[in-house]
């Protein structure tokens, strides 16, 4: 199994984060505003695009409605996902578990 | 939430419209609505219009970016490495198609590359350090169109030039080395300047290299040997150097040995100091030698043209009458060795090359269309297969890409065999070439990595060729319609009036060919060696060239006229002497030895025969010593023997008599008395041929046909011309000898040598070099039938997919006919109307066109009957399209009215 890369996992918990909200355009913002990171739409569709693939993430689409709507595509977990997210999340405390203050000390000075 | 989109400010028009266009797929829809929702918001948020704008730009390209990417990446990951596998199993499954692309592709890729190849192996950088900073100087005259050679006067001047840091010259020649003693053959010698083995970079093995000293008037004679003979001639002696060797008339000290792989400038064994000084002749005048220099640090060649230009120029304002059509060139290497113009050195300097190539690879894409024609075939008969992938979810592009892959492993399998076969045949061909000096020394013909780069590329041209633009049209059906088809096996594929013209012509151009190859290969293979009309294992012939004096050794007029004497009393001597020499027969002298080539002529005659028209044909034209015929003991059958009158008089007389053989009296005069009869050649005569085309000839005598064409016996015809003595160097002789003709050679170098130690010799036997020029001649015929063999098998291939293909699509079809009692000779004719046309028409046109070109091919091969070898030809041709067309039509036979009723 390929293991959670840095950008899927910050995909997957933003989908998290925004429920039943998480589609391109809120997810893009939602990592904006918590990392500072300027992502790009297609890179978040071509990741979700390979998560779904995977079995982590399951879409729907919403057709557009009326004359100028907009179609979206909104993303959710599916447990496998939500089961390697957080195995990912636990590897990275295991690993830094009791370092993290060693890390801002380092990275301060 | 985003507010209603009806109300959201628009995006800017540039970037969105590149996302619309190069953004396909299942998602591309909401990334265009997610973007466009992503600017509305940050508009929203008021961070203004304009850096709205631009975090749009961005999102829209670095969003292409992504989506390009990941598709490549899943291409190279998932699909093609799976499609490659369905490749290779298709190599295995599909026998035919696989051997067909591989004798098409395989032979066709290298071979169109094997022009491109010559040029980058002739004109490559000489085999030192930093060889491409190596470079020729020379004059280019504007008004000949011909490069010129240069003078010591030259080499004096262009010492001046500061793009270079130093500069040499060298002349090439042969030599003889203690000759008159051994009877060895001559060796490549290079009269050279000592500043040339600091230009080339060159280390001795032993000894040293040549030094300014030893160019010095009165210095000893020194030489440098190649490794190359310092093993052949000195059994490696490691007390070489000190040693002295006689070269022509002058005892040498040998001072070193360089190594094998130096060889300069053209296969030389043998390095003198270049002794020739510019003070020695007059300006212009002098030893002719090859400038070349190095370039100095941080000049790049285009400096040095520049600086080379304006010296030139300079030049020519001092000196108009010398120098005004003369450019200054600062050329490569290879270009200047091989006395070639600047602009023949690389295709892109020259729209003529370049249009050869451009054919060249013309003539693959043919190839190509005909492997197309098969795997269009296949990709028909996978039609179903393609539609349920289609349904399935595949776009056109994915299914594209699965066909070119495939292809694509077919065309690299191919590629892979014909690249290991050329380079094989590269080792080969220099193997073979070598000993004859027939390439420049540094010329390596296996493939370089240029050349599998540039084939490799090829490959995948050639596969999207023929593996994709025969699928475009397939895969642009509708989904729907193509599932309806599925299962009745009619869908509408179809082979275009593209394909049928691809086979016709090449049944057309493949009978023409064929119908050449094969009378060449028999009018080849007729010649036996007794049709020369003498026995050429008895025969040695010897070349013999003077080497003409130095400047400062002819001070005159009258030393001029005493080298000319000098030069007709050696071939005098040297032909007494052989004809006095036990083991000699006979010998006699000329420009030509028969049984070899010689130039030809059209002639016309003064008063043609009344009532026969003359055979319309070329004419060998040979250059003989008055003693020609007495030499060789060939009695003169008509007429008299050419006497030294006839050949008498200052440079320029006319010499009008001429001697002829029965075959030109049976093809000009009908076998009538030629004898008083005038003719004159017909104009343009090359200057080279040594003809005066105002001039009437008058035939005094005939003699019999001997040894004059002998790739073609019937085509004989010869006229013979009187050689003033003297009149050439080299001269031939041609040696009549008791015993083995090999055995004679040392001794005829001997004789020769004792003659005039300075002139050289170069012998063959004539038997072994006839077996080599008609070797050659074979081959060339061979060739040809070997290529039309492979157009024509190309063509068969295509007319057998072509019937597979009907046959497939027909079923149905032929299984109804069959249900409704249609006749065996109905079916064959529904289902072969069309290929039988194509065929026809192919072996018809391709008659004509055999007609022409055997009807133009007269003078090179023994045409016979034209109608009976082009009735055999298209016969073989029709059979074996009929072969081809047999199996698919059996198929089609064996079609039960249940089977076809079980398809559908």
């Amino acid at each position: 199994m390929p293991y959670l890369g840095a950008f899927e996992q910050l995909i997957l918990f933003s989908v998290l984060q925004l429920k039943d909200e998480a589609y391109g355009a809120s997810l893009r913002e939602d990592i904006e505003e918590r990392t500072g990171r300027t992502v790009s739409i297609g890179a978040i569709y071509t990741t979700l695009g390979r998560l779904e693939e995977r079995g982590l993430v399951r879409s729907r689409t919403e057709e557009p409605r009326g004359r100028t709507g907009r179609p979206r595509k909104y993303y959710a977990l599916t447990p496998d996902g939500a089961r390697e997210l957080r195995e990912a999340y636990a590897s990275i405390q295991a690993v830094a578990g009791g370092v993290v203050s060693e890390l801002d000390r380092l990275a301060e000075s | 939430m985003a507010s209603d989109p009806r109300d959201a400010p628009h995006p800017p028009r540039l970037p969105r419209l590149l996302v619309r266009l190069l953004i396909r797929g299942r998602d591309a829809s909401y990334i265009v609505s997610d973007l466009d929702t992503s600017f509305a918001r940050d508009v929203e948020r008021g961070i203004g219009r304009a850096r709205a704008a631009r975090r749009y730009a961005w999102n829209a390209l670095a969003s292409v970016w992504s989506v390009w990417t990941s598709g490549l990446r899943r291409l190279v990951t998932h699909g093609i490495g799976l499609d490659a596998k369905l490749g290779l199993r298709m190599l295995v499954k599909q026998p035919l198609i696989t051997a067909v692309t591989v004798l098409a592709l395989g032979l066709g890729i290298p071979a169109s590359l094997l022009f491109l190849h010559g040029m980058d192996v002739l004109f490559s950088d000489l085999p030192v350090p930093d060889g491409h900073r190596v470079v020729g100087v020379r004059h280019y005259d504007v008004d000949g169109q011909n490069p010129l050679s240069s003078s010591m006067h030259d080499l004096e001047r262009w010492q001046a030039l500061e793009s270079l840091e130093s500069i040499g010259a060298v002349r090439s020649s042969s030599v003889n080395i203690d000759t008159e003693e051994s009877g060895a053959p001559p060796v490549r010698s290079a009269e050279i300047t000592a500043s040339s083995f600091d230009i080339l970079r060159a280390r001795p093995l032993l000894g040293r290299v040549l030094d300014a000293d030893d160019e010095l008037d009165g210095a000893p004679a020194v030489a440098l040997l190649g490794e190359s003979l310092w093993s052949a001639r000195f059994a490696r002696d490691p007390g070489i150097v000190g040693q002295s060797i006689r070269i022509g008339r002058t005892p040498h000290t040998v001072v070193g040995v360089m190594p094998a792989d130096f060889q300069f400038p053209s296969s030389d064994q043998v390095w003198l100091p270049l002794r020739a000084r510019a003070v020695d002749s007059p300006v212009g005048d002098g030893p002719q030698v090859m400038v070349f220099g190095r370039l100095a640090d941080g000049v790049s060649l285009q400096d040095a043209r520049a600086e080379i230009s304006v010296l030139t120029e300079r030049r020519a304002s001092d000196d108009p009458e010398r120098f005004e059509h003369l450019t200054g060139e600062v050329v490569g290497m290879a270009t200047l060795l091989l006395n070639e113009d600047a602009e023949n050195s690389s295709l892109w300097s020259n729209p003529e090359l370049l249009i050869v190539q451009a054919l060249i690879f013309g003539l693959l894409l043919v190839v190509c269309g005909n492997v197309g024609t098969l795997i269009l075939a296949r990709t028909a008969a996978r039609s179903n297969e393609i539609t349920i992938r289609t349904a399935l979810g595949a776009s056109r592009a994915r299914i594209l890409t699965q066909l070119f892959v495939e292809t694509l492993v077919l065309a690299t399998v191919a590629t892979g065999l014909g690249l290991l076969l050329a380079n094989r045949f590269a080792s080969w061909l220099m193997g073979v070439l070598a000993p004859h000096d027939f390439l420049p020394y540094w010329a390596d013909l296996t493939l370089t990595p240029r050349f599998v780069g540039i084939a490799l590329g090829l490959a995948a041209l050639c596969a999207a060729v023929a593996g994709v633009l025969p699928a475009l049209s397939p895969t642009r059906r509708a989904i729907q319609a193509n599932l309806q088809r599925t299962g009745v096996r009619s869908g509408g594929t179809r082979f275009g009036i593209g394909s049928s013209v691809l086979i016709v012509s090449q049944i057309i151009l493949s009978v023409g060919v064929l119908a050449l190859g094969a009378t060449g290969v028999r009018t080849a293979f007729a010649y036996q060696g007794d049709d020369l009309g003498f026995d050429p294992d008895r025969y040695v012939y010897a070349t013999l060239t003077v080497p003409e004096p130095r400047p400062m050794e002819v001070q005159g007029a009258s030393d001029s006229l005493a080298w000319q004497t000098h030069l007709e009393e050696i071939q005098r001597e040297l032909l007494r002497r052989l004809s006095e020499d036990p083991a000699v027969v006979g010998v006699a002298m000329g420009a030509h030895v028969p049984g070899l080539s010689s130039p030809n002529g059209d002639v016309i005659l003064e008063t043609p025969p009344a009532g026969f028209d003359p055979v319309e044909s070329d004419v060998a034209v040979a250059r003989v010593d008055v003693s020609f015929f007495a030499g060789l003991g060939r009695p003169i059958l008509a007429g008299r023997d050419f006497n030294a009158g006839d050949a008498e008089g200052p440079p320029g007389t006319p010499h009008t008599a001429v001697i002829v053989n029965e075959s030109f009296v049976r093809h000009h005069f009908g076998g009538r008395s030629a004898v008083g009869q005038r003719f004159r050649y017909e104009p343009p005569v090359p200057a080279w041929r040594a003809l005066d085309e105002e001039e009437w000839y008058e035939i005094v005598g005939v003699v019999g046909s001997f040894g004059t064409n002998p790739e073609n016996s019937a085509r004989d015809a010869a006229i013979y011309h009187p050689l003033a003595p003297g009149a050439i160097n080299p001269a031939r002789f041609t040696v009549e000898v008791a015993g083995d003709p090999e055995a004679f050679v040392p001794r005829l170098r001997q004789i020769a040598a004792s003659v005039d130690p300075v002139a050289t010799v170069s012998t063959g036997l004539l038997a072994a070099t006839i077996r080599t020029e008609s070797l050659m001649f074979r081959s060339t015929f061979l060739l040809v039938l070997a290529l039309a063999g492979a157009a024509f098998l190309l063509a068969a291939t295509g007319l057998y997919a072509l019937m597979s293909f009907t046959i497939s699509q027909r079923t149905q079809e032929i299984g109804i006919r069959s249900a409704l009692g249609a006749s065996t000779a109905d079916i064959v004719s529904a289902v072969t109307r069309r290929a039988a046309l194509q065929v026809g028409a192919g072996l018809a046109l391709g008659i004509a066109w055999g007609w022409v070109l055997l009807d133009n091919s007269r003078n090179d091969v023994e045409v016979g009957n034209i109608p009976l070898t082009l009735a055999l030809t298209a016969a073989i041709a029709g059979s074996v399209c009929l072969a081809a067309c047999a199996h698919p039509t059996l198929r089609g036979l064996r079609i039960q009215p249940t089977e076809a009723l079980r398809e559908s």
